[in-house]
């Protein structure tokens, strides 16, 4: 293994924001998440979760309900509107205002035909999906008190709202209303912040006491009262098989309530809800739940983390920390610099260096020769959030995206006589079509996924962009991933029917990969060997060489089942790259972890085991000797460097140096706001 | 006293000395069971069955139907019929308050093999479930239904916990639970076994070691307790994914767990010494703390109105869960629990209230009045919390080292020390004073390390005056005198102990001390010698010392009666030596391993106990025996003392006439040595199985207690005196004296402890006895009573014949209906 110096960049300022609300389609595994910043992030469940697209919001704009209908995602807010999305290109397909002002929760029907919203002013909307959009079908008698959550019964006929000091059943088809409602205690108003409704007409209610009431919906009393937690209860789901409701709230407790059955010896046979688990997987409060049918529950809060635990028959849980999107963060290999996103400006750096003497002993931390320079700051004009970012190898072109309109501008790095410069290239040549991803095939060529799953190729010069080719997609896929070779001849599409397109930028040809089952989840490419290797969501990866047309043999041979040391890991790989150099190993990071993959080494020695070696090692080995002899040791082909920090970005810069994008988990802690206080025995 | 006097015992007779239980004995060793009506609780307490009153706390009935140690006893059914088992395997059903013979079924004979640990009895199937343990780690589940002893049992062998509280029956009788220990891998299963008890047992794995287990008296639920203090209740557990509710308050070892009769409440109680009470319906908690000491048992009594709590210094507390107030404590002999040397301050005696004062719970001193079998009561000393050990570190309690009491039983004084080998020993001597108006000790002087090092001994003056002085002893090789001084001021007369006086001897630890009986001397031993000090100027009287008796003195004893005054007896660990004070030579001596000295402060005669458990009588006058019993205990005792008797003994040798020899076993109860024919007649019992204690008659009455019945006999004297129709002062005199004789009567053999309340007694019994003020309305009323009385008596005496209703007769009747009771009913209610 060569020796690398690793840039461990700390300072990339990302602030990522908390969960509102969550949907989950079962049929696809997806998870819709709503973020305070209004964005909408797109998760991929089938095999290990993982953040597959996020529609970026505006800042005024927020999400207060998401919705799946088969495919479609619809999402409501304050605005007042139902929003279609289109989950390619990002954009909005459809708007439809709702009767009552702002929107505070949305509900598709149980078989997705039908949206129920709930409105500040008390109306509850209803309406129907149709293939152009929504229609109005009704809207319900005018209830005192806004609707803050509602729960549609399964056989469509009932819906039931959370509103204050009281919940509300209403019936469809008469438009009657049964009224179950809380007498107020000492004059404070009793919020009912989540309801849920079983299939036997039970009504569950959980509000701002941390109490869960069950009511008989035929009658509307109460029937069963359970002090759950000991602040409000925020979300409450209601399991597939009618016996599990799980609670949370703001004080952050996941609460399973399980219905037994007592089976008395005088009294006969009797139901009764009973707290069968208690967990604390969470910071703050706990704003959304989700159950799928499979008993997966997903729960995210203010404290950012999505989480996802399964309850029975085993217990397990994982958090998913926020990460930025796709796009916010750019290296320029050959000018060693590096562009960060923040939410309205960009930031370009160029990175340390240390000058190595002969004297100097390898250690684990390197001096610093020349520190990081901030070359350059641009803001978005009028302050709008920048989608995405991209800067060419040699740092002399930059390109944003804000709201799908493309600027490119050319950088002039400080030199002894002059400062620094930047220059927008005006001359945008009108066949530019709005792009929503960017990417550097080398210097000097752009390439464009436009809205319409086309991707266009621009050459920029100093004075003007004009388009060089298009490159198309099969039709009806939009682009997920693009990922172009450091010498710009190739570029690889991921689309949204989970299918990889290698297109030859020079003459268009286009490859297609073989299908496999599962996610991708990325896509590398090494110019040097012609090579593609791609990781999946099941933590597969695959290596396909492109002047061969077919796997390599590495692929066949060593990678025919996902490695176990990969599938140990909770979170999927989030980024392919390549030292030119050293065409033997590829570099990987995850979440939590940097791996490096041998393809000269033989696996043999972890098989033979069958035990996957946990291999936690700095990369730069106070002793060269030491560091063979534990390799040879282990005999492995792959090496996993643990990280307490939050992965970012990992990637290959040039020649022997290696940068790590890194964010410290405290750093987050200290911008959320203070946790809701519980007292412990002897804890002041 | 072994090599050449064995020989020479000069009174071979028929008459041995046995050794008696005078306490009750552990009474918290096995779980209770209360009567269906809340009044009885039945504790079982070495080889027999005990009834006490919950009312009372006083012994009712005793059953002696075992020979061997009663590991369990259980309701047979709903009225008062019972069941118990030995560890033989023989059970036993009987009745309470019963002359009826008890049926026993002897289950070894034919099926068990091995020691019985655990038994049930599950009444709805009649069921019989041992645990029985066979050698070291066999164990086997062994179920027998009726006829007992002819039916094969069904067996189940596992590595079952062989714990009373980890095996439980469900409600309906359907399901056993018991717990196995898989120790290699720490694992702890519990198994359901179904009711045909053929089926495989139905594991759960759990995460914490379970302690304790119960089913819920009317549903299907299980609740666990676990080593971490948790509770689990397990519902639907016949599933293989049971529903589990975790309650979790306790934070060390949970003990214990029982249900309410309805299974609404929750009772866990812990080393916490807190009664935790769940209401299960209502997810609310209730504490019932500061009990003292770490529960061990926890029942609950099917009426919900009781909840018995075994304590670990052999107390039972009963708790009203309705209200979460102690309501009384049944308190045996108490236990000095968690020291390594039990009982350390040995038995004193107490002669203003004829009791012993020992060591009781941890920081505590008792009273025990061996005569009537009672605690009288116990003092808090240190006045500090019981802390028990946190994990596996062990936490470390101020005890009571050494009590002395002043001869006239109105001073005290207590030496507490805590020593933990980590800190700087804490010392402290108490003088307490009893307060004879308020009836209570009062801490007069509290001094913070009274001696560097710890103190070996502590003593009153013996003199009759109430003014004596207290001498300790301590090992920073000093010993001073105590004095109670006046310090009385403006607010009024105090008095305050100071030290007045000082004496050390070649800078040798002080090892004990005595004074004569006279308390003109004052005896310390600074290791193998033995010093002499005048205790009014602390001067050295003299010395005595052998070179060949260099060993460390132990206990030094001054002989008393005629002959015996100048004879000293020293105690060490192999040697036991008497020294004559006149000739300052030493009388005799022999060797023997000696674990006890004790002297009879009312004759000549010593009792020593070897370390091999013989009792050796002796008189110091000479080196011969008085008398021999080989095997007296079972193991050296703790502490031992002559108590002098109340009644002179009617079947003793001269030895032990005027004093019991008391002793404190290893197990910490109190035995006597009684000399008798055999041990029948010592232990005077009676030929049958059940030992009547008291005659709890079945009246309406709230309380049997002696005034009631004085009560009640005033009562029906007045009637016979208004039938009589002699009113007038005279007889009402007459009436009172006849009166005050019951009283004294009553009183002669009345025990304090079971009087109601003073309050309570002195309103209605004034009410009766003291005439009130007569007005001429009072007379009136009177002189019309008695006419109407007399009319009666002529109604009725002559001819029987009815007389039909008058309309006068109507109205009084009416006015009677009509007449305000309130005061009548307030004046009951007292």
């Amino acid at each position: 293994m060569a020796e690398y110096k690793l840039h461990n960049v700390r300072f990339y300022d990302f602030e990522p924001k908390s969960i509102q609300c969550m949907s989950y389609e079962e049929k696809s595994c997806r998870l819709a998440l709503s973020r305070a910043d209004g964005s909408i992030e797109i998760w991929n469940c089938q095999d290990k979760p993982f953040l597959q697209k996020v529609l970026p919001g505006s800042e005024e704009s927020s999400v207060e309900g998401v919705a799946w209908c088969g495919e479609r995602l619809f999402s409501a807010g304050l605005q007042g509107f139902i929003l279609e999305h289109d989950l390619v290109t990002s954009g909005i397909l459809s708007r439809t205002s709702v009767t009552g002002g702002p929107t505070w929760c949305l509900a598709a029907s149980p078989s997705k035909t039908k949206l129920a919203a709930g409105t500040e002013e008390g109306y509850l909307n209803i309406f129907k999906v149709v293939d152009s959009g929504i229609t109005y079908e009704q809207t319900l008698k005018r209830q005192e008190g806004r609707i803050l959550h509602l729960s549609w019964h399964s056989s469509e006929d009932y819906i039931v709202t959370g509103s204050i000091n009281c919940a509300c059943l209403w019936s469809l088809k008469n438009e009657r209303m049964i009224l179950c409602s809380i007498p107020p205690s000492r004059h404070q108003e009793i919020i009912v912040w989540c309801v849920g409704i079983l299939d036997d007409m039970t009504i569950v209610s959980g509000d701002s006491r941390g109490r869960i009431c069950f009511w008989n919906g035929k009658l509307g009393v109460i029937t069963e009262v359970i002090q759950t937690h000991k602040a409000d209860i925020l979300s409450l789901v209601v399991g597939a098989d009618q016996k599990t409701v799980y609670v949370a709230g703001v004080h952050p407790l996941i609460v399973r309530l399980n219905r037994v059955a007592l089976e008395g010896w005088e009294v006969g046979k009797k139901k009764r809800w009973v707290i069968a688990v208690s967990r604390n997987v969470h910071t703050h409060d706990i704003r959304a739940l989700v159950l799928s049918n499979s008993g997966k529950l997903f729960s995210g809060g203010v404290d950012t983390v999505l989480n996802f635990s399964s309850y029975s028959p085993f217990k397990m849980e994982i958090s998913f920390r926020a990460h930025p999107p796709r796009g916010s963060i750019s290296v320029a290999g050959a000018a060693s610099c590096l562009l960060l996103k923040q939410k309205e400006r960009l930031e370009l750096w160029r990175l340390g260096s240390h000058f190595p003497t002969s004297e100097a002993q390898p250690s684990n931390f390197l001096h610093l020769d020349e520190d990081r320079v901030k070359l350059l700051e641009v803001r978005s004009p009028g302050g709008e959030v920048i989608d995405w970012c991209a800067v060419s190898p040699e740092a002399i072109w930059i390109a944003y995206i804000v709201t799908n309109k493309l600027r490119i501008f050319q950088f002039y790095p400080p030199k002894v006589d002059s400062k620094a410069s930047l220059r927008r290239v005006r001359g945008m040549s009108e066949e530019i079509q709005p792009s929503y991803q960017a990417v550097w095939l080398g210097a000097a060529k752009l390439a464009s996924a436009a809205t319409k799953g086309v991707i266009q190729v621009l050459t920029v010069s100093e004075m003007e962009t004009s388009v060089e080719r298009e490159l198309t997609l099969k039709p009806g896929c939009g682009v997920i991933q693009m990922c172009a070779s450091s010498d710009g001849n190739t570029l690889v599409v991921v689309d949204d029917q989970n299918e990889v397109t290698v297109f030859n930028v020079e003459n268009g040809d286009r490859l297609l990969l073989p299908v496999y089952s599962s996610w991708v989840t990325a896509v590398g490419v090494d110019p040097a060997n012609q090579l593609v290797v791609v990781a999946y969501a099941d933590m597969m990866i695959k290596e396909f060489s492109l002047y061969l047309r077919r796997f390599t043999d590495f692929s066949r041979q060593v990678l025919t089942e996902p490695l176990p040391q990969l599938v140990e890991l909770t979170t999927t790989i989030r980024h392919i790259s390549f030292d030119a150099s050293n065409p033997e190993q590829i570099l990987l990071h995850n979440d939590d972890c940097i791996i490096i993959l041998y393809k000269n080494r033989d696996a043999a020695g972890s098989k033979a085991e069958g035990k996957p070696a946990k291999i936690k090692r700095g990369l730069h080995s106070p002793d060269t000797s030491n560091s063979r002899s534990l390799r040879t040791k282990t005999a492995d082909n792959i090496s996993i460097i643990r990280r307490t920090n939050q992965v970012l970005h990992f990637s290959h810069v040039r020649e022997d140096s290696l940068i790590s994008v890194e964010l410290n988990p405290l750093q987050l802690q200290d911008k959320l706001p203070p946790t809701f206080k519980v007292k412990k025995y002897g804890a002041r | 006293m072994k090599n050449k006097e064995n020989n020479e015992v000069t009174e071979p007779s028929d008459q041995q000395v046995y050794s008696l239980q005078r306490d009750w004995g552990p009474i918290v060793n096995v779980k209770p069971v209360i009567s269906p009506d809340s009044r009885y609780i039945v504790i079982a307490s070495g080889t027999t069955v005990k009834i006490l009153s919950t009312e009372s706390g006083s012994l009712i009935e005793e059953h002696l139907h075992h020979q061997h140690k009663v590991i369990g006893v259980q309701p047979a059914n709903e009225d008062e019929e019972y069941v118990s088992c030995d560890e033989n395997g023989c059970v036993c059903f009987w009745k309470f308050q019963s002359k009826e013979n008890a049926t026993k079924y002897d289950l070894k004979e034919n099926y068990v093999e091995g020691k019985v640990q655990v038994f049930h009895y599950n009444r709805i199937r009649k069921e019989l479930c041992l645990m029985v343990v066979k050698g070291q780690s066999s164990t086997s589940l062994l179920t027998f239904l009726p006829p007992y002893g002819t039916t094969e049992p069904s067996i189940i062998y596992d590595k079952i916990a062989l714990e009373p509280n980890k095996m439980a029956v469900s409600a309906c009788g359907n399901h056993l639970a018991y717990t196995t220990h898989i120790t290699n891998k720490g694992v702890n299963l519990l198994k359901i076994v179904p009711s045909n008890r053929t089926k495989h047992p139905l594991p759960h794995y759990t995460k914490h070691p379970i302690s304790c287990l119960t089913f819920h008296p009317q549903n299907e639920v299980l609740a666990t307790g676990h080593i971490n203090g948790q509770v689990l209740l397990w519902y639907e557990f016949t599933t293989t994914t049971p529903t589990k509710m975790k309650l979790h308050w306790h934070h060390t070892y949970l003990p214990d767990l029982a249900f309410s009769s309805l299974g609404s409440y929750l009772y866990t109680g812990g080393e916490e010494s807190v009664l935790v009470i769940w209401e299960l319906v209502a997810d609310n908690v209730c504490f019932v703390p500061r009990l003292g000491m770490p529960i061990k048992f926890v029942t609950a009594d099917t009426k919900n109105s009781i909840v018995a709590v075994c304590q670990l210094d052999n107390a039972i507390t009963i708790v009203k869960p309705s209200t979460s107030r102690v309501e009384r404590v049944i308190q045996g002999f108490a236990m000095n629990v968690d020291n390594p040397i039990p009982m350390p301050a040995g038995i004193q005696y107490d002669s203003r209230t004829r009791t012993v004062v020992t060591n009781g719970r941890t920081g505590h001193v008792q009273f025990y009045d061996i005569h009537h079998n009672k605690q009288l009561y116990h003092l808090d000393i240190t006045m500090s919390n019981y802390l028990r050990e946190v994990g596996k570190e062990k936490v470390y309690n101020t005890e009571v080292q050494l009590i002395a009491v002043s001869p006239s039983g109105l001073r005290m004084a207590t030496i507490e020390s805590r020593d933990d080998g980590v800190t700087s020993l804490e010392l402290r001597i108490k003088f307490w004073s009893y307060i004879t108006k308020d009836q209570e000790w009062c801490l007069n002087t509290s001094i913070d390390m009274p001696h560097q090092k710890a103190v070996t001994g502590v003593i009153f003056q013996p003199t009759s005056d109430e003014t004596s002085s207290c001498v300790t002893g301590s090992e920073d090789g000093k010993f001073k005198i105590w004095e109670e001084i006046d310090n009385s001021d403006l607010y009024g007369t105090k008095s305050v102990w100071t030290c007045s006086r000082m004496g050390f001897y070649r800078n040798l630890p002080v090892g004990t001390i005595n004074f004569s009986p006279d308390a003109s001397l004052i005896a310390a031993s600074f290791e193998g010698i033995l010093t002499f000090w005048e205790p009014s100027s602390c001067q050295l009287k003299g010395t005595l010392s052998q070179p060949y008796l260099s060993e460390k003195i132990l206990q030094v004893e001054f002989g008393r009666g005629e002959g015996c005054r100048s004879l000293v007896v020293c105690r060490s660990e192999n040697w036991l030596y008497v020294w004559d004070l006149l000739t300052c030579s030493l009388s005799w001596r022999v060797s023997v391993h000696s674990a006890y000295l004790a002297a009879d402060p009312l004759s000549p005669y010593m009792a020593i106990f070897s370390k091999d458990c013989n009792l050796f009588i002796f008189d110091p006058r000479r080196s011969k025996l008085v008398s021999l019993q080989e095997n007296a205990c079972k193991a050296p005792p703790l502490a031992a003392a002559f108590i002098p008797r109340i009644t002179k003994a009617h079947e003793s040798t001269f030895w032990n006439t005027h004093s019991a020899l008391l002793y404190i076993s290893q197990d910490q109860t109190l035995h006597t040595m009684e000399v008798s024919r055999d041990i029948k007649s010592a232990n005077e019992r009676i030929d049958g199985e059940v030992r009547q204690l008291l005659q709890e008659s079945e009246g309406p009455l709230p309380s049997r207690t002696p005034f009631a019945a004085l009560l009640a006999a005033t009562k029906i004297s007045h009637v016979t005196e208004e039938e009589r129709a002699q009113k007038g002062a005279a007889s009402f005199g007459l009436q009172l004296k006849k009166s005050t004789e019951f009283i004294q009567k009553v009183l002669n053999d009345t025990r304090v402890y079971r009087l109601d309340s003073l309050a309570q007694l002195t309103a209605e019994f004034s009410q009766l006895v003291i005439p009130g003020p007569q007005t001429s309305n009072d007379q009136e009323h009177e002189d019309e009573y008695e006419r109407r009385i007399k009319e009666k008596v002529e109604q009725k005496s002559p001819e029987k014949k009815k007389s039909p209703f008058k309309k006068k007769h109507k109205k009084d009747l009416r006015k009677v209906a009509e007449t305000d009771f309130s005061s009548l009913m307030d004046m009951l209610s007292l």
